[in-house]
């Protein structure tokens, strides 16, 4: 007896599930929770802004945002889950600079073709920094220094990343004979630059705050296209007269395909958090300034993003030239 | 003195209700964290950090060092019940834990674990309090060559793992050193052993190989008792906490490990898994019965558990007076202080002593609080090794699985999980020692990055390696410790010409 209404229950709950499921179909946009990739793992920078911004954008969609960590090969993993998902705006990926360096470089099996932008939410800058503990005080005096002593050792995040990019050429323009020691993170060349043991480095400011304040880290440029608001101090390698511009950025993206209205109605949400001074706190404290570009300029951006960095690893020689 | 008197004013601050509170909640649920396999402690704080949002920033911070205490702490207990290390600091424990776990003593090796922990737990924070400044200078010392010498010295004391069958030892430390090599090539970008598969991209997942070897294995081997109907019969629990004849005689096994840990701990990026393993063989050098290690004995647990947990006051080091995250852990701990309006680092001292000194005085109470947990849950922890095993295969099974997925959300890493199960399975038949294929794998990666990176420096001149004297001190004990078998070897062999035959 018990049985048979237990059976009567399930198959009831079945066609309810099922008649549901139809419903929803044509429901509008969203219609089940978001899945939000993040290629990096729990607790880093890259993490915790997505985290952020979910809790942030939760006012403006009505269905929650899950965020899953899809960590490795320089965002290569998350691009290829997330291209393996179905295009219907239920699973978006956050991505960085990387989103178009990883695939130029030839790693990653998916690059911007797979996908569709949301919106660009952030820029970031690289800096160049010595100890200060150093001789050089300037730029100037750093060049000297390298060309008198035949070469500097620089810290970087290893081969083909943003920052060996843009130091890479900084240096070719400036004529110093550089060895790029490629670390694993930004604690490890923090740890080698305050010990004397590497000349030079180049990272993103968030992870120097600390040292700068406390005056045993100094910036002697900023690659960003402007002064940085932060280091107003700081000149940019532009103003130096070299022309190193490499701009890092955070954006959101979706797999090709993703109908039009999903794109927009994330990119509106987008647009209203990053509007907030909450998250323009929250990006001054990690060195990032607010710079929203909506689905439409943010695909204009990444095409020429992509032929940006595509050159500048072709000009180092970090890709081999087509035949 | 002075930091003596504000260390009082720093326990007035912390002994409030509210952060007694966050300490053993951050505790207990930091013990689960490490005693689950693929959940560590950086997972854990990451994901328990929104919990913190709402709080102020002492309970708030004392809590997630909490977790990281309880977690290095927790790892240990399913290393000596299931021969599962929770955490990779833990992987050592398994060789001493889970022995003596088998024979009938579960509650003396996890009470030898809480109080090894607790003991290096507590010296390390002591040490955090008084000698922070200088010990943060000596760790900027280390540049990619001192790395590399320490890395070296590391992987020598494979030769002693491996002591008793040199051969067989040598060739699993080599596959360990091998799988290390795949992955994207950090100086030249070039994907190594990769075969156009993404998910190695980053090379091989570390804890997937560990639960494999050492958990997957031993269920396989369980169940083939069982089948062959060796099995069945559970050992009758004894010895359920250690006696304080038991503690005398760890005592300098303890304290070794407790500066082992701690000084190990304070270098970024070496952390509580090397000083691990380091401890754990400077312990068995030191033993008058080292030919016991490995067979359960109470020093090869306390030697590793008290030095992983030592490594946490020690990684406090430079994250507090250089406001460099020397582990993963730590660098989470970072997001944690900037969620409340702080940045760790020197400036900190300076503008907010009394949160530094009451951080201080909540990592003191953390490390009782686990101590307190994990003696008071020794009694009923044993009571796993109870459980028979039809039970108790297939749920280390199941937490196994779900451990290797959880680091990467990776299916692929729960398939290199089972594959390596198989390995241990065929090492443990033909005897070949699992011990050397860990330590390599941890270190082999760390050793080569640090090599290229300090000849990248010195501009291809290896001399380096020789000239500082740092990393000459670390590279001559390990030629040392490399050779030490063969001088034994030697020595024995004379012994035993020299009696003559009694037949």
């Amino acid at each position: 007896m018990r049985k048979t209404r237990l059976a009567a229950f399930l198959v009831l709950a079945f066609f309810a599930a099922l008649l549901s499921g139809t419903e929803a179909a044509f429901a509008a946009y969203p219609e089940k929770p978001i899945e939000w990739v993040i290629w990096a793992s729990p607790g880093g920078g890259s993490d915790i802004f997505v985290r952020n911004m979910a809790r942030l954008m939760e006012p403006y969609v009505s269905q929650p945002f899950v965020p899953v960590n899809k960590s490795g090969g320089g965002g290569a993993v998350g691009m290829a889950y997330t291209a393996s998902k179905p295009a219907d705006g239920h699973t978006i990926l956050a991505v960085t600079t990387n989103f178009v360096l990883t695939p130029a470089l030839g790693r990653s099996p998916k690059g911007p073709a797979d996908f569709d932008m949301i919106a660009r939410v952030a820029v970031e800058t690289n800096v160049v920094a010595v100890s200060t503990d150093a001789p050089y005080k300037t730029w100037e005096e750093f060049v000297a220094y390298a060309k008198q002593k035949g070469g500097v050792s620089w810290g970087t995040f290893g081969v083909g990343t943003s920052d060996h990019v843009a130091s890479a050429k900084l240096s070719k323009l400036s004529g110093i004979k550089s060895r790029f020691v490629p670390f694993e993170g930004g604690a490890d060349s923090l740890a080698s630059l305050m010990g004397g043991h590497i000349d030079v480095l180049t990272n993103n400011p968030s992870e120097l705050t600390e040292q700068i304040a406390a005056g045993q880290v100094r910036l002697l440029g900023s690659f960003s296209a402007d002064r940085w608001k932060a280091f107003p101090d700081v000149p940019t390698f532009k103003e130096l007269g070299f022309d190193v511009v490499v701009p890092t950025w955070r954006g959101v993206v979706a797999p090709k395909g993703t109908p039009k209205e999903a794109l927009d109605y994330l990119s509106s949400a987008i647009e209203k958090v990053v509007a907030q001074e909450g998250f323009q706190k929250y990006l001054a404290e990690n060195q990032l300034e607010a710079a929203y570009l909506n689905s439409t300029d943010f695909a204009l951006f990444v095409a020429e993003q992509d032929l940006f960095y595509k050159n500048e690893l072709k000009e180092l020689g970090l890709v081999k030239k087509k035949k | 003195m002075e930091s003596a008197l504000l260390m009082l004013e720093g326990f007035k601050d912390v002994v409030t209700l509210q952060n007694l509170l966050s300490v053993f909640v951050g505790s207990a649920l930091g013990i689960s964290i490490g005693a689950l396999p693929g959940l560590n402690a950086s997972m854990g704080i990451a994901l328990l950090l929104p919990l913190t949002y709402g709080m102020s920033a002492l309970p708030a911070i004392v809590m997630l060092l909490s977790i990281y205490c309880g977690a290095i702490y927790g790892g240990s207990i399913t290393a000596i019940l299931l021969r599962t290390p929770g955490t990779t600091a833990a992987a050592c424990t398994v060789f001493d834990g889970y022995e003596m776990a088998q024979n009938g003593e579960p509650g003396r090796a996890l009470s030898m674990a809480a109080t090894a922990s607790f003991i290096g737990g507590i010296f390390s924070v002591i040490v955090l309090i008084f000698l922070s400044p200088p010990l943060a200078r000596m760790a900027l010392m280390f540049g990619p060559a001192e790395y590399f010498a320490l890395c070296f010295f590391g992987l020598s004391i494979i030769s002693s793992l491996a002591a008793e069958n040199m051969v067989k030892g040598l060739i699993s430390a080599v596959i360990g050193l091998l799988l290390g090599t795949a992955g994207l090539d950090i100086v030249t970008g070039v994907p190594r052993f990769t075969f156009d598969i993404v998910e190695l991209l980053n090379g091989i997942s570390f804890i997937p190989v560990l639960i494999g070897l050492f958990a997957v294995s031993q269920i396989f081997i369980t169940v083939e008792k069982e089948i062959q109907e060796l099995g069945g019969v559970k050992q009758a629990i004894s010895g359920l906490t250690i006696s304080l004849k038991d503690l005398v005689s760890v005592t300098g096994t303890v304290i070794r490990s407790s500066i082992i840990g701690t000084l190990v701990g304070i270098l970024p990026g070496a952390g509580a898994t090397m000083s691990s393993f380091i401890s754990y063989n400077e312990a068995r050098r030191w033993s008058k019965t080292p030919e016991k290690f490995g067979k359960g004995c109470l020093e090869g647990i306390a030697a590793p558990e008290a030095a992983n947990n030592a490594a946490t006051g020690g990684a406090m080091v430079p994250l507090l007076s250089l406001g460099i995250p020397g582990s993963e852990t730590t660098a989470v701990l970072v997001g944690a202080f900037m969620i409340q309006g702080l940045r760790p680092g020197p400036l900190l001292f300076r503008e907010n002593p009394d949160l530094v000194y009451g951080l201080f005085a909540g990592m003191v109470l953390a490390n009782i609080a686990f101590f307190v947990l994990g003696m008071l849950g020794a009694r009923l922890f044993s009571q796993v090794t109870k459980i028979p095993n039809r039970v108790l295969v297939p749920m280390i099974l199941i937490l196994a699985t779900i451990g290797s997925f959880a680091e990467n959300n990776s299916l692929s890493d729960v398939f290199l999980m089972f594959s390596f199960g198989v390995v241990g399975y065929f090492m443990r038949k033909f005897e070949f020692p699992v011990a050397p294929l860990v330590l390599a794998l941890v270190l082999g990666p760390m050793a080569e990055s640090n090599f290229r990176r300090g000849l990248i420096i010195s501009a291809g001149d290896w001399t380096t390696f020789f000239t500082r004297p740092i990393s000459l001190v670390f590279l001559a004990l390990g030629f040392a410790t490399l050779i030490m078998p063969f001088i034994r070897m030697i020595r024995d062999h004379r012994k035993t010409r020299e009696v003559p035959p009694s037949e």
